[in-house]
């Protein structure tokens, strides 16, 4: 079915554009949303996203497997055009994570609140990652795609999917470890050490220069 | 047909069979343990009818016009700053300005003020800058531009902890065709290229607006109405930004990291000077700590100035900076949110070579 498709919509049937849509919209808008971090911005980017599609049909490989790739490359680009601008790229940072909705906070058990806790910090740490990271991780990891897939949507080597993919590992460890460790120093009662003032992680390369022994020692 | 299956429970198994080796497999799984996919949504009915709607519509349209895509859909492209994510200009946002709109085509000053500050201090920056001197720049060249720079970053209470300047250099790429990677940057420590994410399929970006060389710089219009009209022509304003401050952005990031024939320059200038709303800033300051006078526009809209720096003796452009220009969420009037200074300029032949280090003809 989808080789069928692919050639239909390489040769601009509308019907296959509406089959396209309804099967990708969700896709796409989710992952616009976890790139720029603001579900209107997203909606956009789906939007214009299918009417790239649609202008850059002849584009499209004909012979490859699944269409996300190709959708999820163009939306990249739409996201990283929507994420220009002082203001977007602010809001983006300081955007708190979205609070989930949450019945009763006394009911919550305290592994929840744990998970809720490290969502939020992978959040912010997400912001921090470098663009080309982020859009690896969104693709590989939050969108499903394969390494090949996504080397595909970003039309770079597979080797550099690998890379970037390794590196943000790297990072992710050392900035979700310190995000944990900075906010369980805030949440505690007493202090038994100087802590560290916010303003402080703001620049990564202070991050990277942290000791690994020492950011794990403030996390346990 | 449903779009059921494409949340982030799917994707998980979905990716595990693409992922081939086991090292990936294992590299994959701390992925997702460190990174749990954000929950995911579904648009709203009406809107999702919507963008089908559009979509829909514009097939209809072009069916009926023009019967193949004449061009890739490659989104305008600004000048790429990977460790900044984004052009120095504040560009989003913009909103309505209580000014009176000038014509974009160019035809003129009527709503510049004659006597206007800033167009009498961009006039005098313009006739500095015709008279510097021109270094011709090869195709096959670098242009290496040395900066000191910083950025705002978010603290997770919304406000804004201004960045510390460091150092920045990049090599911009001269070729006119169209290239996937367009230079390298080394800051903080790293190098990396600046790779353009391009549809598949396509070559790159070729020289132009938003990978503006020495050559595509040297073939604007120089005279400064049709400059003005040609950089409207080529600005595509974020949703609900005011073209006029997208022009003015997109000018500072035409004069940031680039070498360029004087007459251009003097031009870029003179056309800045015909964009409604820019006034002048008697003392402005870089990153580097340098006054001198100011260029501004005001984006009322994300309440931040955009203001290029110039030397107060001799009117060379010095750097750039934005930030806010009301107390908010995001932090107290005058929060510096990006600000560049330009230390060097300087054309190289090769990646990481530095001017003065050349072991080539300099």
């Amino acid at each position: 079915m989808s080789e069928c498709l692919r050639a239909r919509i390489r040769a601009g049937d509308p019907e296959a554009f509406a089959e396209l849509y309804e099967e990708y919209a969700r896709t796409v808008y989710n992952y616009a949303y976890r790139l720029t971090g603001d579900w209107s911005t997203a909606e956009e980017v789906m939007g214009d996203t299918f009417l790239d599609a649609w202008r850059g049909r002849e584009q499209l490989d004909p012979d490859r497997g699944s269409l996300k790739p190709w959708l999820l490359g163009i939306a990249t680009n739409k996201a990283r055009n929507a994420n220009r601008g002082t203001g977007r790229r602010l809001a983006f940072l300081a955007r708190r994570p979205a609070v989930e909705p949450v019945a009763d906070f006394a009911e919550e058990t305290a592994g929840r609140i744990d998970d809720a806790r490290r969502l939020a910090a992978v959040r912010r740490v997400f912001g921090r990652l470098r663009r080309t990271e982020r859009e690896v991780l969104a693709l590989c990891v939050w969108s499903g795609l394969g390494y090949p897939e996504a080397a595909q949507a970003l039309g770079v080597p597979v080797g550099t999917v690998r890379s970037r993919l390794s590196r943000a590992r790297a990072r992710l460890r050392r900035l979700t470890d310190q995000q944990l460790a900075d906010e369980r120093a805030e949440n505690a009662t007493a202090h038994t050490e100087p802590q560290r003032r916010r303003g402080e992680q703001s620049d990564e390369t202070a991050f990277a220069a942290l000791p690994i022994q020492q950011i794990t020692e403030a996390s346990r | 047909m449903t779009a059921t299956g494409s949340g982030p429970a799917r994707a998980r198994h979905e990716s595990g069979g693409a992922v081939g080796a086991r090292h990936d497999k294992a590299e994959y799984d701390e992925l997702l343990r460190l990174l749990p996919p954000p929950p995911a949504r579904d648009l709203a009915a009406d809107r999702h009818s919507h963008h089908k709607d559009r979509l829909m519509q514009l097939i209809d349209q072009d069916q009926h016009t023009a019967p193949a895509p004449q061009h890739e859909p490659a989104p305008r492209r600004r000048l790429l700053r990977p460790a900044l994510w984004m052009p120095l200009a504040a560009t989003a946002l913009a909103g309505t300005l209580a000014v009176t709109l000038t014509t974009h085509t160019g035809t003129g000053t009527a709503d510049t003020p004659r006597g206007n500050t800033a167009v009498v201090l961009l006039e005098q920056v313009a006739d500095v800058a015709a008279k510097s001197e021109a270094t011709p720049v090869r195709d096959d060249q670098l242009v290496y531009v040395k900066s000191l720079t910083a950025a705002a970053e978010g603290r997770p209470d919304g406000s804004f902890e201004p960045g510390k300047p460091h150092q920045r250099e990049v090599w911009m790429s001269q070729s006119a065709a169209p290239a996937k990677t367009v230079g390298l940057i080394h800051e903080n420590g790293d190098y990396f290229p600046i790779s353009e994410l391009v549809p598949p399929g396509s070559k790159g970006v070729p020289a132009g607006i938003d990978r503006p060389t020495y050559n595509w710089l040297a073939s604007l219009p120089t005279d400064p109405d049709v400059l003005l009209e040609r950089l409207y022509a080529l600005t595509e304003p974020a949703d609900g930004q005011e073209e006029a401050q997208a022009v003015f952005d997109t000018i500072g990031e035409l004069l940031a990291e680039t070498v360029m024939p004087p007459r251009n320059a003097a031009a870029l200038y003179r056309a800045a000077a015909k964009i409604p709303g820019v006034t002048r800033d008697a003392d402005a300051v870089d990153s580097a700590g340098r006054h001198g006078f100011g260029i501004r526009r005001v984006d009322e809209r994300a309440s931040t100035a955009t203001e290029w720096v110039f030397d107060r003796e001799d009117l060379t452009y010095l750097g750039e900076r934005s930030y806010l220009t009301e107390d908010g969420d995001a932090g107290a009037k005058g929060t510096v949110l990006e600000e560049t200074a330009v230390l060097e300029r300087a054309v190289v032949d090769a990646y990481r070579e530095r001017p003065g280090s050349a072991s080539g003809t300099e």
